[in-house]
């Protein structure tokens, strides 16, 4: 499902341009500053199309002194343009001066060569490779980057994924008989506490090397260099995170799993806030036979600073904009517990009658958040988050928390910034 | 019901586990009890608590100085809490209740232990029951989810249900039921028709005296052996090897064996995942 989620967003992203079709040549395309950002052999009667972010260009090429052609992307749209020469009528192609670079533009953000995908160098990749490439990653791990030509980072996404469940699948403690499988965590309810602890880090990390390879050959094939989405007025995320923490009984630990969802609105350029941690799961407490159900409902309200989303001047030199963005915050979460009890009655004549018990917390808490775009709009971030429940806090198959015990948590986020 | 609360205090800080998947701070606790009560008059008594190791002793009435006549059991509730005081006040808050139908109109008979957790203390607290003694002579329907049961000296019908654990039921009970999903179930009776099953795991079946129906469905290996077979028929089928091998009947085959001696009178229906053995009791190493 998050290989579905992932392909239809990337399929809707063909900002570029179409040069020709007209005679052979090689020609340069340049950003608003003038730095060289493609380069591109066009073939005869042929037209090419190039993936570049939004913003303006010029392209130039051709016989010595000819002109540039100057041209603007806009997002989600590929622009047609005729070269000089060419005389084939185009619809969008602006003859103009050579575009000047400008500080509040972001597309006048220079690229670097380390930058850029090798693919920009040389002609623009095929255009089923921005939805080919990651669904074969989405099949098997590290497909599109072989089809990508990345020999290196295919055989490191495979073997990477391989080694990650190789190793959750050897380190997963306890007695394997948690109800949903040793693929959830949270059914994971004894065992050694490196062991839990080893197994939630591999089994994250794995997932996480799984959401970024997919989106890695979309990057790649689509050609061009990965540049956060600054604008971006909502986020929707889903996140699961982990705690090991003891459990009733003599030295027994388990893995206590939240997954959830949030969605954050933008109020100021750094200040966003919203609702999360909205989910639910089954906790049938299997302690109690007569349980017939339990259910745990939770969401709750969160605001969020951006501290960071430049590179240091320390580390750059000279700033700019950083695929890496630090955030803080903080929230509360409501958490409804619902339980259903059958009792029996002694009487033959009487009937079994249902108990239904209910009960709400809520827990508070503080967060950090450590994003790192992998492409333009999604972005994978580590969470570590500091909570104290202010009531029982229960988790699936009838685990809880104490309230006022302080948690650390960490979690893995998947984040679309639109 | 005596409760007295204990608590142990094993702060778990585990800071290493800090850069690693986080963890969460508190302390342990427990609430030990202890308690009788009266079964005069009750036929059947029905056990149905949380997960926990369980022994049932059944007491022989004609020796009273062996055990009272009462349903006699202790042992405590783990908890955990943020504090000692709160996990303290975890381990008080669940109990077992005793309840019978016996002095009402249309009462059969009928009594129930069963534990009452309150939600609040859901997942904070697990039950730890030492020896359940009781008179031999009840019907006992035990049910839980979790855990090894032990049950010895009951003459009635014991009938066991679990979700995952060992049963070993001893002695002369007029007839066995059991159920797990997950475990070994062992069953040695003097003249009782027994009926085990288990999703995963094996089955040995012991007949001391007196040969009953035997009907077994096994994830895994079963063993019976038989106190006579005189009179018995065989519908045996395993996912491996079937072994018979009785003074009336060697057999060594596949999949499936039937075959019956003289009247038939005792079913021996066994069905396998893995391989079947069928021998005389005193052959072998049952014996």
């Amino acid at each position: 499902m998050l290989a579905l989620a992932l392909l239809s967003c990337l399929a809707n992203d063909p900002s570029g341009v179409s040069l020709g079709p007209g005679a052979a040549r090689s020609v340069v395309i340049e950003d608003a500053s003038g730095a060289p950002v493609a380069s591109v052999q066009l073939r005869a009667g042929e037209a090419t199309t190039v993936a570049l972010p939004p913003g303006r260009y010029a392209v130039r090429g051709g016989p010595a002194g000819a002109a540039s052609t100057a041209f603007t992307v806009s997002d989600a749209e590929t622009t047609a343009v005729a070269l000089p020469g060419d005389n084939v009528p185009r619809a969008t192609a602006e003859p103009a001066p050579p575009p000047a670079a400008s500080d509040d533009d972001p597309s006048s953000e220079r690229p670097t060569t380390a930058d850029r995908p090798a693919s920009e160098d040389s002609e623009a990749p095929p255009s089923w490779r921005r939805w080919g490439s990651p669904l074969l990653s989405a099949l098997v791990p590290g497909l599109g980057q072989a089809v990508n030509r990345q020999p290196g980072k295919a055989a490191g996404a495979f073997g990477g994924s391989l080694g990650l469940l190789a190793g959750a699948a050897l380190v997963r403690p306890g007695d394997g008989s948690g109800p949903n499988g040793w693929l959830d965590p949270g059914s994971v309810s004894r065992g050694d506490t490196a062991a839990l602890a080893g197994f939630g880090v591999l089994a994250h990390a794995a997932v996480a090397l799984y959401a970024a390879q997919i989106m890695d050959a979309h990057a790649v094939a689509r050609g061009r260099r990965v540049r956060a989405h600054r604008d971006a007025r909502v986020r929707v995320q889903v996140g699961r995170s982990t705690t090991v923490a003891f459990a009733p009984g003599s030295e027994n630990v388990a893995l206590y799993a939240d997954t959830k969802v949030a969605v954050l609105g933008r109020v100021s350029r750094r200040v966003s806030v919203g609702i999360a941690d909205l989910g639910f799961k089954v906790a049938a407490p299997t302690a109690q036979p007569e349980v017939e159900l339990g259910a745990v409902f939770h969401g709750g309200v969160r605001s969020m600073v951006r501290l960071l989303d430049t590179r240091p001047r320390w580390m750059s030199g000279a700033g700019g904009p950083s695929r890496l963005w630090l955030l803080a915050g903080g929230g509360a979460t409501l958490h409804t517990t619902v339980r259903t009890r059958e009792q029996p009655s002694l009487q033959a004549s009487s009937q079994a009658r249902e108990v239904t018990d209910d009960q709400t917390s809520v827990t508070l808490y503080a967060l950090g958040e450590a994003h790192y775009f992998l492409l333009d709009r999604w972005s994978l971030a580590l969470v570590p988050r500091l909570s104290v429940p202010m009531g029982t806090r229960h988790y699936a198959a009838g685990r809880a928390l104490p309230r006022y015990a302080p948690t650390l948590e960490l979690g893995l986020t998947l984040a679309v910034w639109l | 019901m005596n409760t007295t609360t204990t608590t142990t205090a094993t702060i778990r800080s585990a800071w290493g586990l800090l850069l690693a998947v986080g963890c969460a701070l508190g302390v342990r606790g427990q609430g030990a009890f202890d308690a009788e009560h009266d079964v005069a008059g009750v036929r059947s008594l029905i056990v149905e608590v949380p997960a926990t190791p369980l022994r049932v002793q059944g007491c022989d009435e004609d020796v009273p100085e062996s055990c009272p006549p009462q349903l006699r059991y202790s042992g405590r509730w783990l908890s955990t809490g943020a504090t000692q005081d709160e996990a303290e006040r975890n381990a008080s808050a669940p109990r077992l209740v005793f309840e019978s139908d016996v002095g009402d109109d249309d009462g059969s008979g009928l009594a129930r232990l069963s534990a009452d957790i309150p939600l609040d203390v859901e997942g904070l607290v697990d039950l730890e029951l030492d020896t359940l003694r009781m008179p031999g002579t009840l019907d006992l329907d035990l049910r839980s989810d979790r855990g090894d049961v032990e049950v010895r000296g009951m003459l009635g019908v014991v009938s066991i249900d679990l979700g995952i654990g060992d049963i070993e039921v001893f002695g002369a009970p007029s007839a066995v039921a059991a159920r797990t999903d997950e475990g070994f179930v062992h069953a040695r009776t003097a003249g009782a028709a027994v009926d085990l099953r288990t999703v995963s795991g094996q089955v040995l079946v012991e007949q001391t005296a007196s040969a009953h129906d035997v009907v077994v469905d096994a994830g895994g290996d079963v063993a019976v052996y038989l106190a006579s077979e005189t009179s018995v028929r065989f519908d045996l089928q395993a996912g491996g090897d079937i072994r018979v091998s009785t003074p009336s009947v060697a057999a060594l085959t596949r999949q499936s064996f039937e075959r019956t001696v003289g009247e038939g009178d005792v079913l021996v229906e066994v069905r396998a995942g893995g391989d079947v053995l069928v021998l005389l009791y005193g052959d072998g190493d049952a014996g």
